[in-house]
């Protein structure tokens, strides 16, 4: 593996970038390059995990319902954060993602016996969707010191033991915690998992 | 359909926010909520999704789609030092090896459309999806720089975008021929 040396810009040529980049946006161009001094890339990876969790394949949020339903969460948990707005109501419930990745693992188990690679392809983008999301909701759960946002984290969690290793009792879990933390909007349902 | 109704918030909403994320993540925290509303967003948001792998974090399970890990490599190299201020001495990335896996992809996808045309949809799709990021992010860099190279990645990115999104042959080939510019990133 090829040794990677890292050349920070030094401050001039920064500040340079962003005076073109505020003729370019406005004011908005002094937000890039991110300048922190300390941590930089721990701050940045922070901003970059919430962007990412709304930012998701468009596309695949629609044709593949449980990202279409983990989308909707990240969207009513980080947008707010990003943009200073909140929707009410919420377009989904922690319920519903978690019967989706149930359906998610019987398709990939599917589509495993017709093609292994799509099948493997399919799961890790589930799977790194799902992680995106869990780290944005536990950044925020973090920051915000939210028991229910650290419940959803938790969920979050489960569902990426179960998608990463294809095993439907982790999803059974992340509906058990779901219903002993009382984030659950239908616990009965979940209950037949 | 649901109506969802949207509730700004207030000033001071916005604000205790802020001083609480300052606390956890710095100076940084001002830059959110945007009070500048989506263009920055947009901006920001392919700029990130550029620097950001479509699959798994480590290079190990990203392995498993070459041509996605190339995309990355590349683009997370040419965005990352406007996004941090920083750049790497060792390029790993090239439009030639992008070029290459784009086509063991392409073929891939066209040979598995016969057999499972659902997940090629999904596959097709998604890939789509986040060469067109890419390419956007290429178009704001190309917006304040002016850089000719620029504008070639991003018509590279978006001649790829289609020829996944349709399976075009044809866009294939034009993606090929701007990978044949002389400005283009080596």
């Amino acid at each position: 593996m090829v040794e990677q040396r890292v050349i920070k810009w030094s401050f001039w040529r920064r500040w340079r970038w962003r005076i073109r980049a505020v003729r370019r946006w406005g004011l908005r161009g002094l937000l890039l390059p991110i300048d922190v001094k300390k941590d930089t890339r721990c701050v940045s990876s922070a901003l970059k995990v919430l962007f990412a969790s709304v930012h998701a394949p468009l596309t695949l949020t629609e044709k593949l319902p449980y990202v279409h339903k983990l989308h909707a969460l990240a969207l009513d948990i980080v947008l707010p954060r990003l943009w200073g707005y909140d929707f009410v109501p919420p377009e989904v419930t922690i319920d519903e993602v978690i019967t989706a990745a149930a359906e998610l693992l019987d398709y990939i188990e599917k589509l495993k016996e017709k093609d292994e690679v799509a099948a493997e392809i399919v799961r890790d983008l589930a799977y790194s969707y799902t992680d995106t999301v869990y780290h944005a909701v536990d950044e925020l759960a973090n920051l915000e010191n939210d028991n229910k946002l650290a419940y959803i984290a938790v969920a979050l969690h489960y569902l990426k033991g179960a998608i990463i290793r294809g095993e439907r009792r982790y999803v059974v879990r992340a509906a058990e915690e779901a219903v002993n933390a009382g984030i659950a909007a239908n616990p009965e349902k979940l209950k037949h998992l | 359909m649901e109506t969802v109704k949207v509730k700004k918030w207030s000033f001071v909403k916005k604000w205790r926010w802020r001083v609480r994320a300052l606390k956890y993540m710095g100076a940084a925290a001002l830059l959110f909520p945007y009070s500048g509303g989506g263009f920055t967003h947009v901006i920001l948001g392919s700029l990130y999704t550029a620097s950001t792998p479509l699959l798994a974090e480590t290079e190990k399970e990203r392995a498993k789609a070459p041509f996605l890990e190339e995309v990355f490599t590349l683009a997370s190299e040419l965005t990352e030092p406007y996004l941090y201020g920083e750049e790497r001495c060792e390029k790993r990335g090239s439009v030639e090896r992008v070029c290459v896996e784009a086509e063991k992809m392409f073929s891939y996808l066209k040979e598995l459309e016969r057999r499972e045309p659902y997940a090629t949809w999904l596959l097709k799709e998604v890939i789509a999806s986040y060469l067109i990021d890419v390419a956007t992010a290429f178009s704001f860099l190309y917006k304040i720089e002016r850089r000719e190279e620029l504008r070639r990645l991003e018509e590279f990115f978006m001649h790829l975008a289609f020829a996944f999104s349709d399976l075009d042959e044809e866009e294939l080939n034009l993606a090929r021929e701007a990978a044949k510019e002389p400005a283009s990133a080596k």
